[in-house]
């Protein structure tokens, strides 16, 4: 597809192109904030998986500029494992964010102090296999959660990108136990033919009887072991096949239902203007020396 | 409300492994065995409630299985012996990503996707739990090393962090390879340790050796990324299996050089995930997305010794045959004993295959420089023509060894000739001599095919414009195949009687080959046709009635198709060129059968049935060398099963009448732009897809039988098709698209995401509405005498994309109702927009002087029912002024509406009767009435089928049951008074069938 046919086939990725966003899901966090107001009065936010750093420009606008209040102390910190762009306004960090030393840095930039806000837009490649795509991806989310944890305010706000796949209902239960409302939240900007939604947990109250601890040994599912939520629990014998406990969240669609739809093919894209260039540059895909073979007619049939 | 039962289930394979003659394979929720000999399926157990089965280890009589977060230890003894085996199912904490026993198979290990090994009995107690301290990066891919009872290695793919290779005893990492670029998906060892083999996101293979820690070489080849990875034949060798769906077998030399020496393509659109070798037999099982499980013979090439020879021309002279410099090959045939060929100089050679001797059988000197050499197997005859109307028959003993008759032919008719076509026909030579002079007759002879005597000529005056390029004989009708895809039709008992000439038959150009199929009751004539664009059609031809009908049009996938046949087994084959490749495809089941790189469509060539059924011969020149390569059928079943679509399957429907015994036809439309026509058995849900067609160009929407006849689809690119089935013939269903929907740009981009249809009664005329991304709205009449599509009525509904449509005719009114992606129901009264009068809730005869309005009304009706786009909606009549809309929302919801026709003002207002919200954990995709619109059954992306008593008008929540197809997104059902048989698509499809209770 080329890059107008493009534009028209997806009104907000040519909006974003327009506006100087990174990538076209900055209109999803834009929208759920529409919804929720969870950055009306937020001092320090946490952007994780955060590349190419769409989400840290929205929050950037909507802290320093929307809101010139206080500017002094508010802090906005963006993590990947990929390089980031510099953003007006953002720390950047290049870290994973599984490893305690992460979390010393971002408590170090906030000194101190919890975080009001933690988003995650993150998503791995998926493979095809469905069911381990979406293991996956809510083993980036219990990464992200567990950081989230460990320096989210009490009544604090997080945000993260879900699948809404065959075991949601099971993340859905888990995330209750540490919120007090989780709403499955799907952006207008979020195309409806594809599964992704995004889970907003109002309300942070950690278990008083758990200590979230960061442990370079320990894995995510460690991690959650005596935090009771639910999660299965790694005893001396593997247990017989239980259904586990699997709630449904409430649903809402936001954005207004007479927003753009990303659905839509729109016409109104003048016939002669000029295609603009993405904001972000294309990554190095790892498969990029296997597609220069390919242009040199090196995987071919011929053996 | 009754008994649901699945019958079948066809989905990805994940896992597949070889144990004594049989096939072992995961399959969704079940392991699968199989005969591979007998090709047998000898028993389906159900090992996991929910999960998919990953990954088969298998010590002694016990086997290990994993899938997910779950795993089982069955004796393997049950497999074959219990149907469900889900009370063995144990759960992990962590996702299970590679399990085997220990060497004494007292314990097993398991490897979670957090590279940690769990070591437990063989009741799943965990005796201890290892890792290597500080490496956490999540795993793609890993296998377990069983080296002795002591020593065992571990090989973890990381998302991240390339191959980590540690030993479980100590904990410690031996090595750490991060020469790859993206995550590992896969990690072999060989089995005497020297060698681990990785794959990765970048595409290529590395070999490492594990002595010395380094990279050996990098093996590149697959054009998209590599799952699964083995070694065989003694480690010398290593198969790999792709995205890209072929399956590659690359050596390894000495010096640890990857070297690839054969590809396979073997599964559809796409991704291979499992294989296994059997290194006795030298044969590979594969599994795929699309459901099929492959047998490949890798010896296929070798087996017997005798499959290839090459010839040069030195080679030829050194068997005693005298060759002049710069004298060539001009031309060949294959006979049963071996090959003959005519040279430059006009010297006849002969091949016998037995003896694999050249001799020269004689010399005429008329055949030099020009010749053309064809022939007939079954009458052991070959026959040289040149320019000069000359021909020169042989006709040889079943043994090659004598020439039995000559003879010698000039046709004086033709002042030229420089084509003459040859078939054999009921122990008779036919022959079609053809001259380039347009004045020219043409010229058919038949004579004897044993004594060559009784010669006939049959005098035709040719078409304008026709060059021959095939023919079939039919009793006494000659059909004629030309360069320009146009058929001519003679008749040898008149040949006076003007050929009936059927012009540009296919979208390419020269027709290659002509056969007939068989005749029906009707005594319509059937025959295949194919050309070389790549194009294939069956037509049916009446001689008495002077009539044809195209009954199927189709495409191979890509390059050069030389023909096309029935196979013994009813399997359409399909044979031409792909770039430099000869290949040999079965069009029916989608696999390659064989390939030949040699070289490209640009050379003399011959495919030809050697000896017997399945048994070919491919002869072609390269570099000046004859090269023979014999392709013998297949010692292996080559399918254990042939699965369906390799993506999600967007649509599914059912024809209502049933096609033979017991069996149905139903369509299946895929995101990977193909529809399949396939055959069901309603007994015991066995699928047999028999076409797969290549006619849309991008992702589908939908699609639907509007009667016994007719079946329409629709996709992006504006694509919308009317297709017609014919079921005449005992060979196969036949479909093709007789109409297009006209599209509103030249270069259309909008999708249409659904449509729906009003039969006029009595005709195959239709009302057709059609739904757009861009909030547009169409009313079409198909006018079946003209067969086109007429233009009604236009408009748009906001600018939001619209996902549903219906057509409602109430008494004398006919109501439009959309579902655009703002989860309302909206609705037009279009009574006066329609070129017909409406009664008794039927469209029955026309209006004769109409108005045209061409714009659409304003909205009678619209209200929220969804807080997101309803995704798919039932409409049910309950009188002749209210119906009920049924529908699924991404909103997780399900609802009934009501909407009411006041008959006095035609004004028509809705409502929400019952609503449920949580209606499902994810996107409800598909709803659908059954058990005669009692119970309402919804699909979601969580993988539940629910059903729901709707016999009040009101959602009461009766059952669920768990599907293993992901990405759940259609349903269809036929119902009889019995009960229902229920199909459930997404990746994957599933059969199930709802008995009632009396």
């Amino acid at each position: 597809m080329g890059k107008s046919s493009k534009d028209k086939r997806d009104l907000y990725y040519r909006k974003a192109k327009e506006e100087g966003y990174r990538a076209r899901s900055a209109f999803k966090l834009l929208q759920l904030d529409e919804q929720f107001h969870f950055l009306d009065n937020v001092t320090r936010v946490v952007d994780l998986c955060a590349a190419p750093g769409s989400w840290s420009q929205v929050l950037s606008r909507r802290l320093f500029e929307d809101n010139v209040d206080n500017k002094a102390s508010k802090r906005i910190v963006a993590v990947d494992l990929q390089p980031m762009f510099p953003i007006d306004n953002v720390t950047t960090i290049q870290a994973d964010i599984t490893h305690p030393k992460t979390l010393n840095k971002i408590m170090d930039l906030f000194e101190g102090e919890k975080a009001d806000f933690v988003c995650s837009d993150g998503a791995p490649d998926v493979t095809g296999l469905h069911d381990l795509d979406e293991y996956v991806q809510q083993q980036l989310i219990l990464s992200a959660l567990q950081l989230t944890t460990c320096l989210l305010r009490k009544g604090g706000v997080f945000v993260a990108k879900i699948f809404r796949g065959r075991d949601i209902d099971m993340l859905y239960s888990q995330l209750s136990f540490l919120f007090e409302r989780v709403v499955c939240a799907k952006p207008r900007s979020s195309r409806g033919t594809s599964l992704e939604s995004f889970i907003v947990c109002l309300g942070y109250r950690p278990p008083s009887n758990w200590k979230p601890r960061l442990d370079v040994n320990m894995s995510v599912e460690d991690f959650f072991q005596g935090c009771d939520i639910g999660r299965l629990t790694l005893n001396d014998e593997l247990p017989s096949y239980c259904e586990e406990p699997r709630s449904i969240a409430e649903f809402i669609s936001c954005g207004g239902l007479d927003s753009f739809d990303s659905d839509a093919t729109y016409h109104d894209v003048p016939a002669n203007s000029t295609a603009l260039d993405p904001v972000q540059p294309p990554t190095n895909p790892p498969y990029k020396r296997a597609l220069e073979l390919k242009r040199q007619g090196k995987l071919t049939r011929a053996v | 409300m009754g008994q649901l039962r699945q019958l079948s289930h066809t989905g990805p394979s994940v896992c597949v492994k070889f144990h004594g003659k049989y096939v072992l394979a995961g399959y969704g929720v079940f392991v699968h065995v199989y005969d591979y000999e007998s090709g047998e399926l000898i028993s389906i157990s159900r090992i996991f409630h929910r999960n998919k089965v990953h990954g088969l280890a298998i010590r002694g009589e016990s086997i290990l299985i994993y899938g997910a977060r779950s795993v089982s230890l069955l004796n393997l003894d049950s497999l074959w012996q219990n149907a469900d085996n889900t009370r063995f199912e144990k759960l992990c904490h962590e996702w299970v990503i590679s399990g085997e026993h220990s060497m004494d198979g007292s314990s097993v290990f398991l490897l979670t996707s957090y590279n940690k090994v769990l070591c437990c009995d063989l009741s799943f107690k965990v005796l201890r739990t290892k890792a290597v301290y500080g490496e956490r990066s999540i795993l793609y891919s890993g296998t377990i090393n069983v080296v002795s009872q002591d020593k065992v290695l571990v090989n973890a793919g990381t998302v991240m962090d390339g191959v980590l290779v540690w030993d479980l005893e100590t904990e410690k990492t031996l090595h750490h390879f991060t020469d790859h670029e993206g995550s590992i998906f896969y990690v072999a060892a060989s089995t005497n340790g020297r060698y681990a083999a990785s794959c990765s996101d970048d595409r290529s293979i590395k070999l490492w050796d594990l002595h010395s820690g380094c990279l050996v070489s990098t093996g590149w080849g697959h054009t998209a990324r590599i799952w699964n990875l083995k070694f065989f034949d003694n480690d010398s060798k290593l198969i790999s299996v792709s995205e890209d769906c072929t399956s590659r077998v690359w050596e390894i030399s000495e010096e640890g050089v990857l070297v690839q020496k054969s590809i396979h393509e073997l599964h559809q659109t796409k991704n291979i995930w499992g294989v296994d070798v059997n290194n006795e037999k030298m044969i590979a099982v594969t599994s795929g997305n699309d459901g099929r499980i492959k047998i490949t013979d890798l010896n296929l090439r070798t087996k017997s010794g005798s499959e290839s020879s090459v010839f040069s021309l030195d080679d030829i002279s050194q068997h005693g045959v005298e060759l002049r410099p710069n004298e060539i090959l001009k031309g060949f045939y294959w006979l049963r004993f071996g090959l003959l060929a005519m040279t430059s100089e006009g010297q006849v050679l002969k091949f016998d295959q037995k003896t694999e001797r050249w001799t020269s059988i004689m010399t005429d000197s008329r055949f030099t420089s020009y010749s053309a050499t064809s022939g007939v197997q079954e009458l052991d005859m070959v026959v040289f023509s040149n320019s000069r109307c000359e021909l020169l028959i042989l006709k040889f003993s079943k043994d090659g060894d004598e020439v039995l008759e000559t003879k010698q032919l000039h046709i004086n008719e033709l002042s030229k000739s420089t084509n003459c076509l040859v078939r054999g026909y009921d122990s008779n030579l036919f022959l079609v001599m053809e001259s380039p002079n347009p004045n020219d007759p043409l010229i058919c002879l038949r004579m004897n095919g044993t004594t060559l005597q009784h010669e006939k000529r049959f005098h035709f005056h040719k078409p304008k414009n026709f060059t021959a390029s095939s023919f079939v004989l039919y009793e006494n009708f000659v059909v004629l195949g030309s360069r320009t895809s146009t058929l001519a039709i003679f008749n040898i008992k008149d040949c006076k009687e003007e050929a009936t000439v059927l012009r540009k038959i296919l979208p390419g150009d020269t027709i290659t080959s002509i056969d007939f199929v068989e005749r029906n009751s009707e005594n319509d004539c059937l025959f295949s046709v194919s050309d070389r664009d790549g194009f294939y059609c069956f037509i049916s031809i009446n001689f008495s009635k002077r009539t044809h009908k195209m009954l199927l049009q189709n495409r191979i996938s890509k390059g050069f198709l030389e023909g096309g046949h029935y196979n013994a087994q009813g399997d359409f084959i399909t044979y031409g060129f792909k770039s430099n490749l000869f290949y040999v495809f079965n069009e029916t089941k989608h696999y390659e059968i064989f390939s030949e790189q040699c070289g490209g469509a640009h050379r003399q060539w011959r495919y030809l049935p050697n000896f017997g059924l399945d048994e070919f011969i491919l002869i072609y020149i390269k570099a000046s060398s004859i090269h023979f390569r014999k392709i013998h059928k297949p010692v292996y079943p080559e399918i254990l099963r042939n699965g369906l679509h390799g993506r999600e399957i967007r649509d599914i429907c059912i024809r209502t009448e049933p096609y033979r015994q017991d069996k149905t036809v139903f369509c299946s439309a895929s995101e990977d732009t193909t529809i399949k026509l396939n055959v069901l058995n309603a007994k015991d849900g066995e699928i047999r897809t028999v076409w797969t067609f290549r006619k849309h160009t991008s992702g589908l929407q939908r699609c639907k039988f509007i009667n016994n006849k007719f079946m329409i689809s629709s996709a992006a690119r504006e694509e919308l098709y009317l297709w017609e089935l014919t079921d005449t013939f005992m060979s196969n269903p036949y479909m093709t698209v007789i109409c297009a929907l006209p599209s509103s740009s030249k270069i259309p981009d909008l999708r249409i995401m659904d449509f729906a249809y009003e039969i006029i009664e009595g005709t195959d005329d239709f009302i057709l509405t059609t739904v757009y991304s861009d909030s547009a709205i169409k009313v079409w009449l198909y006018n079946s005498d003209e067969n086109a599509f007429e233009l009604l009525v236009s408009g748009k509904y906001q600018t939001c994309c619209l996902l549903n449509v219906a057509l409602v005719a109430l008494d004398t009114q006919l109501v439009l109702v959309v579902s655009p992606t703002d989860g309302h129901l909206v609705s037009w009264n279009l009574t006066q927009h329609i070129p017909y009068v409406i009664q008794n809730n039927k469209l029955v005869k026309k209006i004769e002087a109409f108005q045209p309005q061409v714009h659409l009304p304003d909205i009678s009706e619209r209200i929220a029912v969804h807080s997101a786009g309803i995704k798919s909606f039932e409409v049910k009549k309950i009188t002749e002024d209210r119906f009920f809309i049924y529908t699924g929302g991404d909103d997780n919801a399900v609802a009934i509406s009501e909407f009411v026709l006041d008959k006095g003002n035609k004004t028509i207002q809705g409502h929400v009767r019952s609503f449920i919200g949580a209606g499902a954990a994810s996107t409800i995709t598909s709803v659908k009435l059954i058990q005669h619109d009692m119970t309402l059954l919804t699909a979601s992306v969580d993988q539940v089928i629910r059903y729901y008593d709707v016999s009040s008008g009101v959602l009461i929540l009766k059952n669920k049951f768990y599907t293993t197809n992901a990405d759940t997104g259609c349903i269809d059902s036929l119902s009889s008074t019995a009960g229902s048989l229920i199909l459930i698509g997404g990746v994957g499809l599933s059969v199930w069938t709802l008995e009632y209770n009396q």
